[in-house]
This record gives C-alpha cells, sequence and structure tokens, in this order.
C-alpha cells in the first residue's frame, strides 16, 4: 500500500504468540488511521461490561498514513478500555514513535492478554519479540528509556514505556515516550502495566512509499504555508512557532479564564510568575519538536539553575503544566511547577488530572472537610509546593493518602464525600483538563459531551474559524452561521459548531496530523488534507469525505460508550461550573445553559435528544448498520430486564 | 482625561519591551486613535494588526477591550475600532 505500511502487528502476551495480517483497505478508507483505526479495533473486539484491568482488556497503538512523512509530525494515538471512567480512553502522543513504527513496516500494534512476568517489546523491523523486562521493572520513564537504548545497543531506538504510576495500577497514569510525550489519561498505563507490560521499543529501516510524490509535495507547501509565522492568519501560529503555549496563561487570564485554586476564580493575582514570558526568560535552554514539525517552539528543553529545586531538567512544559501544577493549585513558584512536571513525566502520571485532584484536596482541607490526619501530615493549603511535590510522588506509589488520589478526583471525593463531590472537576469520571468550561458557550458544551470525559484537545481550537483566514468558499459551506457561532453571548449555533469542530478535529486524529498545527486555512479548509491523502495514498479522497471518517468516528465513540451504558446523563459538567460564575475577571457571571446547549448538539448530531445516542438512521447513513442492530438488541434486553425487575 | 491599562502580550511584548502599561488619554479617544499613538511609540503596531490593503483589523494578532466590570471582548470591527475609551478600560494585545 502506499502511505500506509499495510500491516496490523497483533501481540497476545498471555501466549506469546505474535502474528501480522493485512490492514483491510475498506478499514483504511473508512478510517483513515490512528484515532479511528482504534476505536474500531476496540469496539470490534470488546464486549461490553470487559473489565479494564483484567487480560480481556486490549491496547491500540495505532498510526495515520501521515506518519513517517514530514507532514504526520510523529503524533499517534493509544486506545484502550479505561479503569477510570468504565469508557473507552484514548491518548495522542507526539515525538518520534509513530514513523518509526511505520519504517518497522506497522500501522497498527494490538496489545492482548498478560504477561506472567514483567516484560518489553522489542520490534526491529520484521522482526518482534518480547524481552524479559524484570530489570527495568520499577524504574522510572526516563531510566526505561536509558536502559532499553544501552542494552539494545542504539540510541535512535524510539519507545512508548510506563512509570512506575502505571505499573501499581494508578488511574491517573500516562503512557510517555521521547521523556516527554505523554498521551492515555484515564488510566491506559495502568492498563499496560496490568498486562505486564513496561515499554515498546521499535526500530525501523524502511520508508513510507508515497503514490504520488509531485503532488504530495505541493499538498505539503501548501499546508505549511500557514504554518509561517511572519505569514500566517492565526495568532497561534506564532505562539505555537516561536514561544510556545505557556505565553497563553496571560491570555486566559486578561479573558477571565484561568482556572485559579481548584476554578474558585478565573483570575490567579500571581500570574506574571508563572507565565510564559518568566519561563522563557529564565528557565528555557533550547526549543525542541515532534518528527519533522514546524512548530519548533511547542516543546521546550528547560533546567533550574538555582533554588531548591536547582538542578532539575526537564522538557514539555506547556500552558497545562503551568495551570495544572501552579495556579489550579495556587501556586505561583515556578521552580516548583517545573519540578512537578518533571516528576509526572518519570513516574508517568497525567499532569491536568495531578493538577485537578490535588486542588480538589487543597479545597477540602481548606474547608475543613480533611485535615492532616488524612493527608498523612500534609498541610495541603494553596501554595504550598512543598506538600504538592510530595503527593505527587506518594500518588504515584499509591502511598498513604496518595493512595486515595491515585484513583482520580471523582472516586476520592465520593470517598471523603461531606459535600466535596460538588467540587470534584471531572466529566465522565476524567479530570478537568484545560480551556475553563466558564470560557465559552462551546467550551462548556465540549466537555460535557466529550465521550471520553474532559478534554480540551478534542475541539482544539475551540471557536470558530476566522473569515479573514479561511477562503470565501468554504466559509459559505461551513454548517452553522458563523455570526452567531462567533458571537458568544447567545448561545445560539454552538450545537452545530461543536459537531463541526469534533468531526474536523476527529479527522485530524485519524490523519495524525497535529491540531496545532491546523491553523488559519487548514482550521476549515481540508481541500489541502485531501490533496495530500490522495497524493500519499493514490486513494482519492475528497474533502466531504474526509470530514465522513471523523463524523463515523465520533458515532463509532458514542456507540462504544452506549454499549457501556452511557447517554445523556453523562453529559454534564461539575456542580461548580453550572452553578458558581466567576466572581471576577473577564468572565465573571458567566454560566452555560448546558440543557439548551445539549439539544443543540444532539439535534446537529442526528443523535436521540433524550438518551444522546445515535440514531439508526444516522448510523445507517455513516455504514455502520451493524453498530445500530448491537445497540438496539442491547436496549431491548436492557429493557427486558427492567420490565422483569417491575 | 481617562486612565487606561495596556497589556502586551507575546510579539506586543517584544514589540514595547514591557508586558503591561498605563496610560492617560484624551477624551473621545477611540481604540484606532490609541492603535495609531502606540505605533508612533513603538511602531510594528499597525502592521501587526492593520490589514493594510482594507484598513480592517486583519487575523493575524488580537486586540480586546475590558470595559470595568464587563467581559472581556475581542475587537474584529470598524465599530469596534471606533470605540471611544472611558476610565478604566483594559486593552489587550496579543
Amino acid at each position: 500500500m502506499y502511505g500506509w505500511r499495510g500491516t496490523i502487528l497483533n501481540v497476545d502476551l498471555s501466549s506469546g504468540k505474535i502474528d501480522k495480517e493485512k490492514l483491510p483497505e475498506d478499514m483504511a478508507w473508512d478510517y483513515l488511521g490512528g484515532r479511528g483505526f482504534n476505536i474500531k479495533t476496540l469496539y470490534e473486539e470488546l464486549e461490553p461490561g470487559v473489565e479494564p484491568l483484567s487480560p480481556e482488556n486490549i491496547l491500540v497503538f495505532g498510526t495515520g498514513p501521515l506518519n513517517g512523512t514530514p507532514l504526520g509530525c510523529g503524533r499517534m494515538t493509544v486506545t484502550t478500555k479505561s479503569p477510570q471512567t468504565g469508557f473507552f480512553v484514548e491518548g495522542n502522543n507526539g515525538g518520534f514513535f509513530a514513523p518509526e513504527l511505520k519504517f518497522a513496516g506497522y500501522d497498527i500494534i494490538v496489545i492482548r492478554g498478560r504477561a506472567d512476568k514483567p516484560v518489553y517489546l522489542w520490534i526491529k523491523d520484521e522482526k518482534v519479540e518480547i524481552r524479559d523486562a524484570s530489570h527495568i521493572w520499577g524504574k522510572t520513564t526516563w531510566e526505561t528509556d536509558r536502559i532499553i537504548k544501552e542494552e539494545l545497543g542504539d540510541p535512535e531506538i524510539q519507545l512508548r514505556y510506563i512509570g512506575p504510576a502505571g505499573e501499581n495500577l494508578v488511574n491517573i497514569s500516562i503512557i510517555l515516550g521521547n521523556r516527554a510525550r505523554a498521551g492515555g489519561r484515564g488510566g491506559a498505563a495502568a492498563v499496560m502495566g496490568s498486562k505486564n507490560l513496561k515499554a515498546i521499543a521499535v526500530r525501523g529501516s524502511g520508508g513510507v512509499k508515497i503514490a504520488r510524490p509531485r503532488e504530495f509535495q505541493e499538498a505539503l507547501l501548501e499546508i505549511w504555508e500557514d504554518l509561517d509565522v511572519d505569514g500566517s492568519k492565526d495568532p497561534f501560529t506564532r505562539i505555537w512557532g516561536l514561544y510556545g503555549s505557556p505565553i497563553v496563561l496571560r491570555i486566559q487570564q486578561e479573558y477571565g479564564t484561568l482556572a485559579t485554586n481548584n476554578g474558585q476564580e478565573g483570575v490567579f493575582e500571581k500570574v506574571m510568575d508563572i507565565s510564559g514570558e518568566e519561563f522563557l526568560k529564565n528557565y528555557v535552554v533550547k526549543p525542541k519538536a515532534c518528527f519533522c514539525c514546524q512548530s519548533p517552539a511547542c516543546s521546550h528543553w528547560c533546567e533550574v539553575r538555582d533554588g531548591p529545586y536547582a538542578g532539575t531538567r526537564t522538557e514539555g512544559i506547556q500552558a497545562g503544566s503551568t495551570e495544572a501544577l501552579g495556579s489550579y493549585c495556587g501556586i505561583s513558584y515556578l521552580p516548583a511547577i517545573i519540578k512537578g512536571h518533571a516528576l509526572c513525566n518519570e513516574l508517568g502520571i497525567g499532569m491536568f488530572s495531578t493538577g485537578t485532584t490535588i486542588a480538589w484536596a487543597m479545597e477540602a482541607f481548606e474547608k475543613g472537610i480533611i485535615s492532616s490526619k488524612d493527608t498523612d501530615g500534609l498541610e495541603l493549603r494553596f501554595g504550598n509546593h512543598e506538600a504538592m511535590l510530595q503527593l505527587i510522588r506518594k500518588i504515584a506509589y499509591r502511598d498513604g493518602f496518595g493512595g486515595l488520589l491515585a484513583d482520580g478526583v471523582k472516586k476520592a471525593s465520593e470517598k471523603i464525600g461531606k459535600g466535596s463531590q460538588d467540587f470534584a472537576l471531572h466529566v465522565k469520571g476524567l479530570e478537568y483538563t484545560a480551556v475553563e468550561p466558564r470560557s465559552s458557550h462551546v467550551a462548556a458544551l465540549m466537555h460535557a459531551v466529550n465521550d471520553q470525559g474532559s478534554d480540551h484537545t478534542r475541539a482544539y481550537p475551540p471557536y470558530p474559524p476566522s473569515p479573514q483566514a479561511v477562503p470565501q468558499e468554504i466559509v459559505e459551506k461551513l454548517p452553522f452561521d458563523l455570526r452567531k457561532a462567533s458571537d458568544d453571548s447567545i448561545p445560539d449555533e454552538k450545537g452545530k459548531l461543536l459537531k463541526w469542530l469534533f468531526d474536523s478535529r476527529a479527522t485530524l486524529n485519524c490523519l495524525e496530523f497535529c491540531l496545532f498545527n491546523s491553523r488559519a486555512r487548514t482550521f476549515a479548509d481540508f481541500r489541502p488534507f485531501a490533496k495530500a491523502i490522495t497524493a500519499a495514498t493514490g486513494m482519492k479522497f475528497s474533502a466531504d469525505d474526509l470530514m465522513e471518517v471523523g463524523e463515523r468516528v465520533i458515532n463509532l465513540e458514542r456507540s462504544f460508550n452506549a454499549r457501556e451504558g452511557a447517554g445523556r446523563k453523562d453529559d454534564t459538567l461539575a456542580k461548580r461550573y453550572l452553578q458558581e460564575p466567576f466572581p471576577k475577571g473577564g468572565k465573571a457571571g458567566f454560566l452555560p445553559p448546558l440543557e439548551e446547549l445539549l439539544d443543540q448538539y444532539y439535534e446537529a448530531r442526528g443523535w436521540d435528544p433524550e438518551t444522546g445516542v445515535p440514531t439508526r438512521g444516522k448510523l445507517g447513513e455513516l455504514g455502520l448498520r451493524e453498530v445500530a442492530d448491537q445497540l438496539e438488541t442491547l436496549a431491548k434486553q436492557m429493557q427486558g430486564k427492567h420490565d422483569g425487575k417491575d | 482625561m481617562a486612565k487606561i491599562n495596556l497589556k502586551y502580550i507575546a510579539h506586543f511584548s517584544l514589540l514595547t519591551g514591557k508586558l503591561e502599561e498605563g496610560i492617560e488619554v484624551r477624551e473621545k479617544t477611540t481604540v484606532s486613535d490609541l492603535i495609531k499613538r502606540l505605533e508612533q511609540k513603538y511602531g510594528g503596531f499597525e502592521e501587526a494588526l492593520i490589514d493594510e490593503k482594507t484598513g480592517r483589523l486583519n487575523s493575524r494578532n488580537k486586540v480586546a477591550i475590558r470595559k470595568a466590570g464587563g467581559w472581556t471582548e475581542n475587537i474584529t470591527t470598524l465599530e469596534g475600532l471606533n470605540m471611544e475609551l472611558s476610565d478604566g478600560d483594559t486593552l489587550i494585545f496579543w
């Protein structure tokens, strides 16, 4: 095949059996890659009700047709059933693993079963073996990275691995690679840990065949033109390209949406101390980027040179790091945030979930719901960075009070009770990430209806395209009224806008193109992507074909969760987001009218407005009739059980 | 005279060498007048914000305003550029 390598790698850790199967052409057409391949595999393979930490659960690592070309940027998706939410969970990691996997000859890895001792997978072109990892078990991600490269004798090997948190089945653990490329919130690393799989190592010597190289190069240049820091018509191009996302912190502050002290406020008085400008001036050593990326300031290598955390070196500080480990926890000491970021990466826990969970504990402490007797003696007050850093370690090792937080904020708040559930910030059991639900109508709706829980990346960026950046013929075809959708003083058109954002971003995740790089024209104009994918694969895709893939994926993801019992009742927000407006700042007083927004969204989707589940008609349109049959059968079985009880 | 707060983020902090400053403007000063004043003082503001062909705001950078006690709103239209500034207004350039 062109574009794809045409091979699925199946690994059964229980039996040790490894086999390779051909990637079906219709799967490539219908799902493109990455996120699409993964949810199709997960839906078809898992029976409803599978225990996430059992050998019956699977882990799918999927790449897309653009990985291994300069457009792929190293993105890839890992998908599994979450031990934290009971629904599917996926993570989109960057770095260099995805192109290397393609160079080795594979599009997808499916991991099944459970090894009887710690192992890692070593893929070198066609040779694949399961190797002993007993000597690495317990090591940090950074140690794992070094040890495996040393023992295999090749510093260019690419890896995905878990830290101690994944081994300890911590719900808020994540999978990492290239020491800082994280993904899989909701416990993907715990699933990997439950399978005794410490790491996957890959090295490839092949390439990705392009069907029509000249056309591909033309499309590539069209897409890259948008990413020129001087010429781009989108302000974020320059931010990603020159400064890095921590610059966004002061923007959020000025719009009154910088979640502070567990979201009690939208303005952090000490924002200057943790700003992107402060970070760039005093801590950044050099920019780092993913494979072939045109936005080199997205990630930074940074160092703390003095003070109690001197010697800390890490990579990948994003705005999310300075929010989650900073303003959420009321912490204004940037070296401590950098240290916390380093610890999260090395121990393998997610920064957003960690910050949100610790911020909840700090609020519970300050309100007297818990005391130092509950927290192993820690004075968990907002701003106490020493306590935060101790808790990060305790979470990763399930030590004392950290063991409670290791299950995530929903379960922790349910155990503590006493009203603490009201300020436990999560959706479907997954902690709040970024883009405050009280920042706009579409942000609120985005978090609420997201099938894997709170996650700002599923509709990023969460606003409509600029008519100045997008060709007029594309503006005219947008499936929403751009003027109303752009007016956040009214809820109108936000359901249609979110559907379009979700579908188009899902398409990009299937291509495994980075969301940071779909800006300006290509935020809305997918013709260059259609040209690129057609030239790469030799299969003719139109922009509409690509958007349909995104819609199919969203419907299948929702159907996966529906099989597990999810529906409209789960599409909600934490009580704070619905009842407590920010008291001051640039968005003071705003609360999202969630029920109205949900009605809009389901109507735009063609889903049942009462259940929030895809209808037979919609699934049929997308070629998912068998899914419709299964959902109907399950609904009848549930009704039968319900009637039997009556 | 009206006291105005100016916030400079990303590109604009490089243009000005500052993160923020407070200035005073005469009554009936508009957003457009302010941009001209900042252009004279620092340079680069009009190029960053205004489309030279149409004279309208471009989409490469943003200017937003927060009236005292109000929400922060992006300025996107000619009407917005002609808005008169009041005491306590905050303008954000990014």
